[in-house]
C-alpha cells in the first residue's frame, strides 16, 4: 500500500525544498510586525516543526511558504521556484486546525477535490483515494459524509486530501490542536507512518512541545513581538517513533531543551503550554 | 406682582389649551357624536349630507356629524354592522344582501326614488343588448352594486355570480379600463361614469368621447332597475328610543339638505369641492343634476319608501338569486323618515319637488 | 461540525418514513383542536354565521361552490407561481451581481432596499396601470417584487458566507474565481437559497391575491374571496381563503420537496 516516491524528483542543485531568506512581514492594521527578517532553510525529507507562543508568528510564517500570505520584504523559494509559482504547480498540500471538509461532498469527494481540480478522470480518482482512504485508515468511509466523522476521523480525511496529489511539501497548520490528548497522541503516530511511506518534508506548526519533539527531525523555536527565530533543536530521536519513546530519558532530555529556548526569551509560557511539556 | 399674574396668565392659557376651551366664559351645548359611512368617494352624490353639515342643520338638531369617505374597498353595510358608524348610505340591493346573511341592517330612510345604473358599451363594439354579452369581459365594482347587472345577465342565460357564460371584471373607479378597450361593458351611473367617459377623450378617435359612439343600457328601462341611495342603520342600535329621536333628527337635516340642494345647484357644487373630492367641478355639477332627477319629483315625499317600488326591487333580489328567500320584515322602517319628513313641511319646505326642472350641464374635457 | 459517532447500520426505509409521519403527530393534533375548539364555541355562542362561519360550512362551500372556486384558485396559483419565478430568479441573479462586483453591488443594494420598502398597496395599482390590470401578468410582476428581496439579501448572505479557510484551502490548489465560485460559494449558498425560497413561496401567493384586490376579474380568486366578503358571503369568502391556504401550503411544500433532493447531504434535511 505504499504510495511510492514523489513524482516530481527534487533538483541535485539546490538542496533544499524550502529557502526562505529575509522574510519580514508587517500587518497595516495596528502595526503588527508578524515575522522580522527570517532565515530558514529546510532540506528534502526533514520533518520541522514550528513552535512558539502565541503572535510568535508561526502560523504566518507557514502563509509565507505557501504564498496564503505576501511577505513584506524578503523572499521564499520552494522547490526551487517562488512560492507563488509553487503553489500554482501544486507543490504543497495543506492541512488546517479545523479539517475544512465540504459538507455537501462525500469523504471519497472530498479527497477526491484536489485530483478533480488537476483534470484526473474519474478511474483514476477512484484508484488513488481508495489508496489515500487505505494510508489513513478510513477505509470503510468513502461514502459517509464529514459530520458523520468524529473530529479525529475528519483531520485523518483532511490528511489524506492534502497527499493526494503527491506533493513534495505538507503544510500543517496545528492540525491536531482541536482533539483530545489520546486522539492527539494516537494521531501523532499515524502521521509518523504515513510520512515514512510518503516521504514528504513537512512544515508542522505546534503549540505543543511534546508533539513538536516526538514528530520532528527539527524544532524550529520562535519568540513574538516582533515574530522571529529564537534558535533550533535538533531531534536525534530514533526511529521508527512509538509512544514508548515519550518515555525515554533522550526525549525528556530534548523536551527541556526546547522549553529552555522557550523561555530564555523571556516570555512567559501560558499555564496550557506550561503543562504540555 | 407682574411676574405673578403673568404665570397665572400662563397657567390659564395652559388649562385652557388641555381642556379644550376657548376663554373661560364661552359654553358650548353638548352635540350628539354620529358617524354617516358614505357609499363612495366624496362627490355630488352625497350633496345633500354636505350641505347638511355645512349650512349647520345637524347642529341645529343638536348633533356633531362625521361623514366618513367610501371606496372601492369599503363596504358601509360592514362599516355599520361592525359598529365603526351609527349611520350608513348604500343602496337596497345591498341592504337586503346583507340581511338574507343575518346583518340586521335596517333602511331608514329611501332617498333616490329612480336607479341611475346603466351598462355602457362602445357602437363599435356591437353589444347594443344585454344577452349580446356572453363571453365578454363586463366590469362591476362588486362591492354590492352588481345585483342590477346581474340580474340582467341571468335573465339572458348566463351565471354571472359564478363567472359563467360572461367574464366578471371588477372595475376600479375611474374608467380607464373602459377608456383603453380592455373590457366590454362597464358599470356607469348616469351621475358619475357615463359624465367621466365624456369627459375623457376616446383613445381611437382623439376627440372627447360622445353619446354617439356609445350604448348606454339603462336598468331603468330593461326592467332591472332597483333601489339605490338610501340612510340605514342596524336594528339593534335602533332599539332604544334615544337612538331613534336621534335618527330622526339625522334623517330631518340630511333630507333638509337635499331640498336644498334641488334649488341651489351651484352651492351645493361648492360645498361638494369643499370635501375634496377627485374629479372638478365641472362633473360635479353635472352628477349634481342627474342626483337630483334620481330623486325629484318624489311622490310621497323624499325620504318616505314607496311599497311597490321596495316590493319590485325585492322581487327582482329573490328573482335572479340576489338573495335566497324573500325578505324578512324589518327590512325598512318609515315611520321615523315620516316624522322627519312632517317636520320639514312644518317648516315650510317642499318635499315633493313636483315643479322641478332639471338645468342644461355642458360636458367640458376633465370635468373641469 | 458535531463530532458524532458514526452509526453502524443507517435506519431502514420504514423506520424512516414511520420516523417522519410521526413528527406530524403534534401539529396534527394542535390542527383538530383548534378546528373543533372554533366549530364548538360558535355552535355553543350561537355566534353569527356572517361574523364568523362554523368550519363545517366552510368544508361544505369549499365543495358546493367548487366549479368557481377550484379554478379561480388555479388562476391565482398561476399567477403566483409565475411570480415565484420570476421573482426569485432575479434575486438570484441580482445576488450573484452583487457579489461578484463590488462596486455595482455597492450601488444597486441601496436601489433595491428602497424598492422593497414600497408596500403593495402603493405599487399594486401602478403595476395595474403598467400592465392591464385584468390579466395575470400585473400580478405576476406584485409577486415577483414581493419575492425579489428576500430571495436576493439571502442568496447573497449564502454566497457570501464560505469559511476563509475553504477559500484559503482552494488558494492552496491554484483555483481561480471561477473554480472557487463553482466550488465553494454556490454549495456553500445553497442552503441560504432554499430558506429563502421557502419564504418567498408563500409571499408570491400573497402578493397574488393582495394584488387582485386593485383590480382583476371574478376568474381570480382575490377577487372572489373580498366579492363575496363584500356581499356578507362570509361562508364563501372563508372557503375561498381554504383555497389560497391549500395552494399556498402546496407550493411552499413543493420547495421544501426540492430541497429534500437537492440538499440531501445536509444533516438538517435528513432530520437526523
Amino acid at each position: 500500500m505504499s504510495v511510492g516516491s514523489p513524482d516530481r524528483s527534487v533538483s541535485e542543485t539546490r538542496p533544499d525544498v524550502v529557502r526562505v531568506a529575509g522574510v519580514t512581514k508587517t500587518f497595516p492594521r495596528g502595526n503588527v510586525t508578524a515575522l522580522q527578517e527570517i532565515d530558514l532553510e529546510l532540506a528534502p525529507g526533514e520533518f520541522v516543526s514550528l513552535i512558539g507562543p502565541s503572535g510568535c508568528g508561526k502560523s504566518t510564517l507557514l502563509r509565507v511558504i505557501g504564498d496564503l500570505v505576501e511577505p513584506t520584504a524578503g523572499s521564499i523559494a520552494v522547490n526551487g521556484k517562488s512560492a507563488r509559482q509553487a503553489r500554482e504547480d501544486g507543490d504543497y498540500g495543506i492541512v488546517f486546525q479545523e479539517a475544512v471538509l465540504f459538507d455537501w461532498r462525500t469523504v471519497a469527494k472530498n479527497i477526491g477535490l484536489p485530483l478533480e481540480m488537476l483534470g484526473w478522470d474519474r478511474a483514476r480518482r477512484r484508484k488513488r483515494v481508495e489508496e489515500m482512504l487505505a494510508l489513513v485508515e478510513l477505509s470503510g468511509f468513502a461514502d459517509h459524509h464529514p459530520w458523520q466523522l468524529s473530529g479525529g476521523m475528519q483531520q485523518r480525511v483532511a490528511i489524506a486530501r492534502a497527499l493526494a496529489f503527491e506533493p513534495a511539501l505538507l503544510l500543517m497548520d496545528e492540525p491536531f490542536g482541536a482533539l483530545d490528548e489520546m486522539t492527539r497522541e494516537r494521531l501523532n503516530l499515524e502521521l509518523l507512518s504515513i510520512w515514512e511511506q510518503t516521504a514528504n518534508t513537512v512544515v508542522f506548526v505546534t503549540h505543543s512541545i511534546s508533539e513538536a519533539v516526538f514528530l520532528s527531525t527539527r524544532v524550529v523555536v520562535m519568540s513574538p513581538r516582533p515574530g522571529r527565530i529564537a534558535g533550533h533543536v535538533e531531534i536525534d530521536l530514533p526511529t521508527p517513533r512509538t509512544a514508548e519513546t515519550r518515555d525515554t530519558p533522550r526525549f525528556f532530555e530534548l523536551v527541556t531543551q526546547v522549553r529552555n529556548l522557550l523561555r530564555g526569551q523571556g516570555e512567559h509560557l501560558l499555564p496550557e503550554e506550561e503543562a504540555l511539556g | 406682582m407682574r411676574k405673578r399674574w403673568a404665570v397665572v396668565a400662563l397657567l390659564t392659557a395652559a388649562l385652557a389649551a388641555v381642556t379644550g376651551t376657548t376663554t373661560p366664559a364661552s359654553a358650548s351645548p353638548k352635540l350628539t357624536k354620529v358617524s354617516i359611512q358614505l357609499q363612495w368617494v366624496p362627490q355630488a352624490q352625497f350633496a345633500g349630507y354636505f350641505a347638511a353639515l355645512d349650512l349647520g342643520y345637524y347642529k341645529k338638531a343638536g348633533l356633531d356629524v362625521k361623514l366618513l369617505n367610501g371606496g372601492p374597498q369599503i363596504v358601509p353595510g360592514q362599516v355599520v354592522a361592525g359598529g365603526r358608524a351609527e349611520f350608513g348610505v348604500n343602496w337596497l340591493t345591498a341592504l337586503l344582501a346583507a340581511r338574507d346573511k343575518g346583518a340586521d341592517l335596517v333602511d331608514i330612510a329611501q332617498i333616490f326614488s329612480r336607479s341611475g345604473m346603466t351598462e355602457l358599451t362602445w357602437k363599435s363594439s356591437g353589444i347594443n343588448t344585454i344577452a349580446k354579452m356572453r363571453n365578454k369581459k363586463v366590469a362591476n365594482w362588486l362591492g354590492g352594486d352588481q345585483y342590477e347587472l346581474f340580474a340582467a345577465l341571468t335573465k339572458a342565460g348566463m351565471d354571472p355570480a359564478h363567472n359563467k357564460g360572461v367574464t366578471i371584471v371588477q372595475q376600479p373607479f375611474d374608467m380607464g379600463l373602459f377608456l383603453n378597450h380592455q373590457i366590454d361593458a362597464a358599470s356607469a351611473m348616469t351621475y358619475n361614469e357615463l359624465a367621466q367617459v365624456l369627459e375623457a377623450k376616446n383613445p381611437k378617435s382623439g376627440k372627447l368621447s360622445q353619446l354617439s359612439e356609445l350604448n348606454v343600457l339603462s336598468m331603468q328601462k330593461l326592467g332591472f332597475g332597483m333601489l339605490e341611495d338610501n340612510l340605514f342603520s342596524t336594528a339593534s342600535y335602533l332599539k332604544s328610543k334615544e337612538h331613534q329621536q336621534i335618527a330622526e333628527k339625522v334623517i330631518g337635516a340630511t333630507l333638509a339638505g337635499w331640498v336644498y340642494c334641488r334649488d341651489h345647484v351651484t352651492q351645493c357644487v361648492n360645498f361638494t369641492l369643499k370635501a375634496g373630492p377627485t374629479l372638478p367641478r365641472g362633473h360635479q355639477t353635472w352628477m349634481m343634476n342627474e342626483i337630483n332627477k334620481l330623486i325629484w319629483p318624489s311622490k310621497g315625499g323624499i325620504g318616505i319608501m314607496d311599497p311597490a317600488a321596495y316590493a319590485r326591487t325585492a322581487k327582482l333580489m329573490q328573482q335572479f338569486g340576489g338573495i335566497s328567500k324573500a325578505p324578512t320584515a324589518g327590512a325598512y322602517r318609515t315611520d321615523l323618515a315620516k316624522a322627519a319628513v312632517a317636520g320639514l313641511k312644518a317648516q315650510g319646505k317642499d318635499v315633493y319637488g313636483k315643479h322641478y326642472k332639471p338645468v342644461a350641464v355642458h360636458i367640458t374635457p376633465g370635468g373641469k | 461540525m458535531t463530532a458524532a459517532n458514526v452509526t453502524a447500520t443507517p435506519p431502514t426505509r420504514t423506520v424512516r418514513v414511520l420516523r417522519r409521519l410521526g413528527e406530524w403527530a403534534p401539529a396534527l393534533v394542535v390542527f383538530v383542536l383548534v378546528v373543533g375548539l372554533w366549530e364548538g364555541l360558535i355552535r355553543a355562542l350561537n355566534v353569527p354565521q356572517f361574523m364568523l362561519p362554523k368550519p363545517s360550512t366552510i368544508v361544505s362551500v369549499f365543495w358546493t361552490q367548487r366549479h368557481s372556486l377550484w379554478p379561480a384558485g388555479w388562476y391565482t396559483f398561476r399567477e403566483a407561481l409565475g411570480g415565484f419565478a420570476i421573482g426569485s430568479g432575479l434575486g438570484i441573479v441580482a445576488a450573484t451581481v452583487v457579489s461578484r462586483f463590488r462596486t455595482a453591488g455597492k450601488a444597486l443594494m441601496p436601489v433595491f432596499i428602497a424598492a422593497n420598502a414600497v408596500p403593495i398597496v402603493a405599487f399594486a395599482p401602478i403595476f395595474g396601470a403598467w400592465f392591464n390590470p385584468i390579466t395575470m401578468q400585473s400580478k405576476m410582476a406584485i409577486a415577483g417584487v414581493l419575492c425579489f428581496l428576500p430571495v436576493m439579501v439571502n442568496t447573497l448572505r449564502g454566497l457570501q458566507s464560505a469559511k476563509p479557510r475553504q477559500i484559503e484551502l482552494m488558494r492552496s490548489y491554484a483555483a481561480g474565481e471561477l473554480e472557487i465560485w463553482r466550488r465553494v460559494r454556490v454549495p456553500t449558498a445553497l442552503p441560504f437559497v432554499f430558506t429563502s425560497l421557502k419564504v418567498a413561496s408563500v409571499l408570491a401567493m400573497i402578493g397574488a391575491i393582495v394584488g387582485e384586490f386593485f383590480g382583476g376579474s371574478l376568474d381570480a380568486l382575490g377577487v372572489l374571496i373580498f366579492t363575496d366578503a363584500g356581499v356578507f358571503q362570509f361562508d364563501a369568502a372563508w372557503a375561498g381563503i381554504l383555497v389560497a391556504s391549500l395552494l399556498g401550503t402546496a407550493l411552499y411544500g413543493a420547495v421544501v420537496g426540492t430541497e429534500r433532493i437537492v440538499l440531501r447531504w445536509s444533516p438538517e434535511t435528513r432530520g437526523s
